[in-house]
């Protein structure tokens, strides 16, 4: 019964987990170029969408903390960021659809825009030099993480969404074999 | 929040997800042996063939380097000289590389339970890769030579002058830059006549005579009593998948 009801925010998480392990793996293999993709939009999309409010929000915090302890940026940046997405997405929710669309995807490139020259504002009192010099890659970062959640936001929601599907299929037909 | 519980929390995470990064890195060591696996026994001979060849060249050296070993110790204990420091060698492959504008990282899959120290050098066969910048159970953290905050203490080859070596953000896909500090007024570099960058053991950190990289332009400082430019590295700094850590012998008695 437990499990039923938070069945969603366990894939939620379990998504999550394995994305941000992909992401990983991507960026180590981009490291050559000196090349980071970064897409937090992306795992707050079936939160903000399909999960009720304090579940949702759970699942941001917590892989908030996970990007924060992965990730060498500011303490809290994403345990802060997330939440506020989510928080974003869920007062929007009424008005987009649950399955995603142009108006999730518009939201969700706008957010990870926001997010990603937030992070880069916030990294840049480290420099020793004036950040005209870095720009052309920085934007080449923030083009490929833009185009890399343009290509795979939706799919990704989808994938959460038939997983719950799945296992509320499950849920039924074992309740049904039982009594 | 107060900051121990933010770096407990960061740290109890931080182990959390470590185990899926190791699986991640040894997932990619399984695909390279069954790579591995599909080569001919021909293309297996040959490499074999290379390996002894290099395996002759390599105990020759060995041989080389003991008999100047025996002969640095005679010279230290004829002139009562401190002895230099001794280190092992951790072999460690890179479960990930986190390279971009702002961070210059790499994750090795070994840590605090196989000994590694914070601070130890990091070194792999084409010269100097960084120091170890935090150490966690079964993982440590490696600040790259690339990154701003990395600072050691080098000299030209062949040369004694302690020159200062620094991190420099490069703006360049993929290529690893540092900064030279301190260079004399009276060295003079150019494209044709470059200069080779070694490790001094001055810090204490690494081994003296280790590769680090190559200088080709240098301009007079803003203080204008010496010069400075920047330090190519070699470029398969951002493309290891195995470093070796360098364990003080003495430290860790």
């Amino acid at each position: 019964m437990l499990l039923r009801q938070y069945k969603g925010f366990l894939i939620a998480m379990l998504a999550n987990g394995f994305l941000s392990l992909a992401l990983t793996e991507l960026n180590h293999h981009l490291a050559g170029w000196s090349i980071t993709l970064l897409i937090p939009a992306i795992f707050v999309l079936y939160a903000g969408l399909n999960l009720h409010y304090l579940q949702g929000l759970t699942v941001c915090l917590l892989t908030g903390l996970f990007h924060d302890a992965a990730l060498p940026v500011p303490e809290g940046f994403f345990t802060l960021t997330l939440p506020t997405l989510h928080l974003i997405f869920h007062h929007f929710r009424s008005k987009l659809h649950k399955k995603g669309g142009l108006g999730t995807i518009l939201l969700a490139q706008t957010l990870n825009l926001g997010t990603l020259i937030l992070l880069h504002i916030s990294l840049s009192s480290g420099l020793t030099e004036s950040i005209v010099r870095h720009l052309p890659l920085i934007l080449l970062q923030l083009f490929l993480s833009q185009l890399l959640l343009f290509l795979i936001g939706l799919y990704f929601l989808d994938i959460q969404r038939k997983a719950v599907t799945l296992t509320r299929a499950r849920f039924v037909e074992a309740k049904g074999r039982s009594t | 929040m107060p900051i121990p519980i933010k770096k407990a929390l960061r740290k109890s995470f931080y182990e959390f997800q470590a185990p899926s990064w190791e699986a991640l890195s040894w997932a990619r060591d399984l695909q390279n042996f069954w790579g591995h696996r599909s080569e001919s026994h021909a293309e297996l001979i040959q490499e074999g063939r290379d390996l002894a060849r290099l395996n002759g060249a390599y105990r020759l050296q060995v041989m080389e380097n003991e008999s100047l070993r025996l002969e640095l110790k005679r010279l230290e204990a004829l002139l009562d000289l401190p002895a230099q420091p001794n280190f092992r060698y951790e072999i460690a492959r890179i479960t990930h590389r986190q390279i971009s504008t702002w961070w210059h990282e790499m994750i090795v899959r070994k840590g605090r339970e196989d000994g590694i120290l914070e601070g130890a050098g990091v070194v792999y066969s084409g010269g100097i890769v960084g120091k170890v910048q935090t150490v966690h159970a079964g993982t440590s953290v490696i600040r790259l030579v690339t990154s701003p905050s990395f600072r050691m203490v080098a000299t030209f080859q062949g040369d004694t002058q302690p020159l200062y070596i620094q991190g420099w953000q490069s703006a360049s896909m993929g290529t690893p830059l540092g900064r030279i500090r301190n260079v004399p007024v009276s060295v003079h570099l150019s494209k044709e006549n470059p200069g080779l960058l070694v490790s001094s053991s001055l810090g204490g950190v690494f081994p003296s005579g280790l590769h680090l990289g190559t200088v080709d332009q240098l301009a007079q400082s803003s203080n204008g009593l010496f010069k400075e430019g920047p330090v190519v590295f070699p470029s398969d700094l951002y493309r290891l998948n195995e470093v070796a850590i360098l364990v003080p012998i003495q430290m860790n008695n």
